[in-house]
């Protein structure tokens, strides 16, 4: 037997996930900002070993302290070293970022692939369902849920996961409706494999692009509601280290300490725009033809 | 040099045009080495697969594409090197005397205007025609390519026509200024047989109408037998082999363009007869295999191993102007699309 | 509803093939036509209006016809994958639209299809030996070992080497992937294959590869084939017999060789008349029919004749009587008020 077409050129191979890796390393963006969530995750897990105080140890002696050697983030009014409470924020920002990102995904993933492969009546009842979680905001939800659970990092993950599956929904339901036309899912059902089937071995996962995209910067999104949430007293307590926390509490001494603010506002905007940053150049590095 | 024996001199000559691309997969090399003449007044067709690097040849003609890099050759219009034009000058040649008719007239075409304002903006544009004046001439063009009721249709967006209304629509944008040399970059492709006849006999009448020179780019060998004076095959971005119609049909030399000939499924044959496929896939323009681009392919190559080393230069195969690049040129006398189809089913 | 089936024995191609294996009464498929800002129905595109259309056992039967004539609606309905609005679909008798559920996957095995985009057709994310395994796996429960092993026979079957199953789709070119598309039409040893344009997005001097593979298959397996194509070149290579659609019709239907040698309806003459023959001396010299305008619109299709808008013969029994399709000669069936002979069309 003798191969006909053996003789062309077939393109090198390259594993699927290592050419998008190629392709990501090449923006240098995202690099920066995976570079620096890369240090966020690594200073979270080892907090106790970069810092020297507790988070919510006080220091005897030692109030409103500007930057120095001995507290390089300076210290708070009652003589918390500031840098301890950002690295240990980061554990409280991270958590809640991830835990609220994977209810929304599970929530948007179940309801977007549902009313994109079923379409219709299905379609229909799962998108006003959507309109009706739009219009409440989610300040209103997390004062209600605070109200009746208490305030707790718990209830600010299932607020922010219960709101934050609509865009994904919304996501997941167009790309199901464009990928049920194309040929090879059209070439699963004259096989005769089961609905289920198709959906998620033949869709979901070339609908994984705008999924892995939306949920990156998802991550961010999430973290500045929760510090907003925080700053506004529904999110958790004192004296947890949480980011938004923090900043409230610095506000009112801008004039004397802008350290108070500054730096625990500061790690809210870098790691927001990190989470950004590396959503879009997924965007690039997934090319939706080949992942 | 290459000669192309013509008696007048060309409209248009291009001689060794190389065009590529610096992506981050590597150089693509997507003109690759392209030499033609085309004359007053004729039909020369360009065919190749897709991919050999036809309209990206075009459009540098053309000076459109903004990220080429024309590695080396010229492109002599009327005696002037284009390349060497600055874009205002450039501008001025292209849509008056060179104009370019495309694929996908939906793309090419401006949604949001009108059709007749679109095809009277060349007009505006090339010769200073007032709006009225350019209005009338719109809808004198689309009465030239056979649109009915052209009037009414000038005031008509693109989507609502239909997908041959819209490529004569292109076709009377393109002609609006007369232009000596028209480039017609696949007109037919998407379209129906029945649909493509009717656009070529347009093209064809209204190339009489205005004695310009058409260069038909096309993968069709069928439209090239019918319309074409002359016809340049292109393999991976190269000439391979150029001359008239009945030379390239009847007295084909390069190996590729006998292949090509060879495969094609007849009306007419019989049905048992297998057809004969060129082996391989076709050459990829960044891993261009050194020597002759079509030599992995190729059931001619030399013992001596030269069609992998040397890139062979066009020359001269049965006759004055008819031109080939082949090392085996020789050794190909006497090889016809009849004897390469039986050596391929084996009868 | 017969199609001819006993006169068509002992003569031309269709005299070895066998007894009917797919047949298909009065197919109708209406899409229906939204508008306005709820998305409300406003209309109906009459997309497969009465279509009847008999496939026995080893046999090639073409559906041609200008784009959104209905072809691929047609071979959809013939495979269940869209329910038709009326008419039946009998595969080896069992008529598809009564199965439960879990008959109809059973039954799928038998009947597959082959798509034409070959960059469509393949899950991007799996590897060829997954797509090929996976209707191992669902219809007959095999283990991985047992699957692998029929993966590499399957490759070998359409000229591709075992080594590829571990590859993606993206590291193919058109023609390979294409080759892939038909392994796994394959894989569950179908009597059946609709094959939808399985060329006409391949190069040409690929495509000859693809089709002489078709018709070792066919030869090999026994294997019937619905084959949907435009390149009347290709059909009348491929096909036994061939049915011409016009606007959701069957107008003219009948053995290859005299449908192709002596066409009867003259959309089926406007459509040979308009094929390219890659020869410049033919060509050239060809009568030709060219058609006037563009198929209507099948929303709103005209009344009696469907063809009549476009046809030179059209009389006013035309406009008010729909003509039925009529026997002329062994199974050659032709729907016309006017039918007249054309010999050689292509001459
Ligand atoms: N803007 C571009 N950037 C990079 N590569 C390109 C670009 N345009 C075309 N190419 C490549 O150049 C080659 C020739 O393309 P093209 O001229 O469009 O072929 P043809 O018209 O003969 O089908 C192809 O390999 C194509 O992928
Ligand atoms: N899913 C669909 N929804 C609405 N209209 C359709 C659909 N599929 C096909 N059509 C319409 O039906 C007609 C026939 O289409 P099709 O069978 O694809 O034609 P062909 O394969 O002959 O080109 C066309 O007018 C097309 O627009
Ligand atoms: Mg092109
Ligand atoms: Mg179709």
């Amino acid at each position: 037997m003798s191969w006909p077409e053996d003789l062309g050129s077939v393109h090198a191979v390259r594993p699927l996930w290592a050419s998008a890796w190629r392709r990501f390393r090449r923006n240098k963006m995202a690099m920066a900002g995976l570079a620096f969530l890369v240090a966020l995750v690594v200073a979270a897990v080892l907090a106790p070993w970069i810092t020297r105080y507790g988070p919510t140890e006080g220091i005897e002696g030692a109030y409103r302290q500007p930057p120095s050697w001995a507290h390089p983030f300076g210290t708070d009014k009652i003589g918390r070293d500031v840098f301890s409470r950002v690295v240990y924020g980061a554990r409280v920002s991270l958590r809640i970022g991830f835990a609220s990102t994977v209810i929304s995904v599970v929530i948007g993933l179940l309801f977007g692939a549902v009313a994109g492969f079923f379409g219709g009546l299905v379609d229909t009842l799962i998108m006003r369902l959507t309109d009706v979680f739009l219009a409440i905001p989610y300040i209103v939800l997390a004062i209600a849920i605070a109200a009746v659970a208490g305030r707790s990092e718990h209830s600010i993950i299932v607020v922010l996961g219960l709101t934050g599956w609509l865009g994904l929904a919304r996501i997941v339901r167009a790309s199901f409706l464009s990928l049920k036309q194309l040929e090879y899912v059209e070439a699963a059902r004259a096989m005769g494999y089961s609905r289920a089937r198709i959906m998620f071995r033949h869709i979901l996962p070339n609908a994984g692009q705008p999924v892995i995209v939306y949920s990156t910067v998802l991550i961010g999104g999430v973290i500045l509601s929760e510090a907003a949430l925080s700053y506004l007293g529904v999110g958790p307590q004192a004296p947890t280290p949480a980011w938004g926390l923090m900043v409230s509490e610095g506000k009112g001494d801008l004039a004397r300490s802008a350290h108070l603010l500054l730096l625990p506002g500061g790690a809210i905007c870098l790691t927001v725009l990190a989470f950004m940053l590396v959503g879009d150049g997924l965007r690039d590095a997934l090319d939706p033809k080949l992942i | 040099m290459i000669e192309f024996a013509a008696s007048a001199p060309p409209l248009l000559s291009v001689r060794d045009l190389r065009a590529y691309f610096d992506t981050n997969d590597g150089v693509v090399r997507a003109v690759d080495g392209v030499s033609f003449d085309v004359r007053r007044g004729e039909v020369f067709a360009v065919v190749g697969e897709s991919g050999s690097g036809k309209s990206v040849m075009a459009t540098t003609i053309m000076g459109l594409p903004r990220t080429v890099r024309i590695a080396s050759g010229e492109v002599r219009w009327k005696g002037r090197d284009l390349l060497q034009l600055p874009e205002s000058e450039h501008r001025r040649i292209r849509g008056k005397e060179i104009a370019m008719i495309f694929q996908d007239p939906l793309t090419a075409l401006n949604p949001v205007h009108q059709v007749g304002r679109q095809i009277g903006e060349m007009a505006r544009i090339h010769e200073g025609l007032s709006r009225k004046a350019a209005g009338r001439r719109a809808i004198e063009m689309l009465d030239l390519v056979g649109i009915p009721e052209a009037a009414k249709r000038a005031r008509m967006y693109p989507h609502e026509f239909s997908g041959g209304m819209r490529q004569r629509a292109m076709i009377a944008m393109a002609i609006t200024c007369r232009p000596d040399l028209l480039i017609a970059d696949e007109p037919t492709t998407a379209l129906d047989v029945t649909v493509q006849a009717q656009v070529l006999e347009v093209l064809m009448r209204i190339k009489d109408e205005i004695d310009s020179a058409i260069m038909l780019i096309t993968h069709d060998l069928g439209v090239v037998a019918g319309l074409a004076d002359r016809v340049m095959v292109m393999y991976a971005g190269r000439t391979v082999e150029v001359g008239t119609a009945p030379e390239l049909f009847y007295r084909a030399r390069h190996p590729y363009t006998l292949g090509l000939l060879a495969s094609l499924a007849r009306l007419g044959a019989r049905r048992d007869e297998p057809l004969v496929p060129i082996p391989g896939a076709p050459a990829s323009s960044i891993e261009v295999p050194p020597g002759c681009a079509f030599n992995p392919r190729c059931s001619f190559v030399s013992s001596d191993g030269r069609c992998a080393q040397t890139r062979p230069e066009l020359r001269e195969a049965t006759a004055p102007g008819h031109l080939a690049a082949c090392h085996e040129l020789e050794a190909l006398d006497g090889v016809s699309v009849e004897s390469v189809r039986r050596a391929g089913t084996g009868r | 509803m017969s199609d001819g089936l006993i006169e068509v024995r002992g003569s031309g191609p269709g005299a070895e093939l066998g007894p009917p294996l797919l047949v298909a009464t009065d197919l109708v498929k209406d899409f229906p036509l939204r508008g306005g800002v709820f998305g409300r129905t406003t209309g109906r595109i009459s997309a497969v209006a009465g279509v009847s259309l008999t496939v026995r056992r080893g046999e090639t039967l073409s559906l041609v016809g200008e784009s959104g004539c209905g072809k691929s609606t047609t071979g959809r309905l013939l495979l269940n994958l869209i329910r038709p609005t009326a008419g039946t679909v009998r595969f080896d008798g069992l008529d598809l639209a009564t199965l439960s559920g879990k008959e109809l996957t059973h039954a799928r095995r038998r009947f597959q299809i082959v798509f034409q985009d070959p960059y469509a057709t393949l899950n991007p994310r799996m590897t060829i030996g997954a797509t090929l395994g996976e209707p191992l796996r669902v219809h007959f429960g095999w283990k991985a070992a047992r699957r692998a092993e029929r993966v590499r026979q399957l490759l070998d079957t359409v000229g591709l080497a075992p080594q590829y199953a571990n590859r993606f789709p993206h590291e193919f070119s058109g023609g390979q992937r294409q080759r892939v598309g038909i392994a796994r039409a394959l894989a569950l040893e179908p009597e059946l294959i609709v094959l939808d344009e399985p060329v006409s997005a391949l190069d040409v001097s690929i495509q000859a590869g693809i089709i002489n593979l078709l018709q070792r298959l066919q030869d090999e397996l026994g294997l019937a084939y619905v084959l949907i194509a435009h390149d009347l070149s290709v059909v009348q290579h491929l096909s036994h017999r061939v049915a011409v659609m016009y606007l959701g019709k069957v107008v003219e239907t009948g053995p290859a060789e005299a449908l192709f040698s002596s066409p009867a309806h003259p959309y089926t003459q406007a459509l040979l008349s308009a094929v390219p023959v890659p020869d410049p001396e033919i060509q050239r010299d060809r009568r030709r029919l060219v058609l006037s305008g563009e198929p209507p619109s099948p929303a709103d299709p005209p009344s009696g004749c469907r063809f009549r808008t476009r046809c030179w013969k059209a009389e006013a029994r035309c406009t008010e009587l729909e003509p039925e399709l009529v026997e002329r000669g062994i199974g050659h069936r032709v729907a016309c008020h006017f039918p007249h002979v054309v010999v050689d069309p292509l001459g």
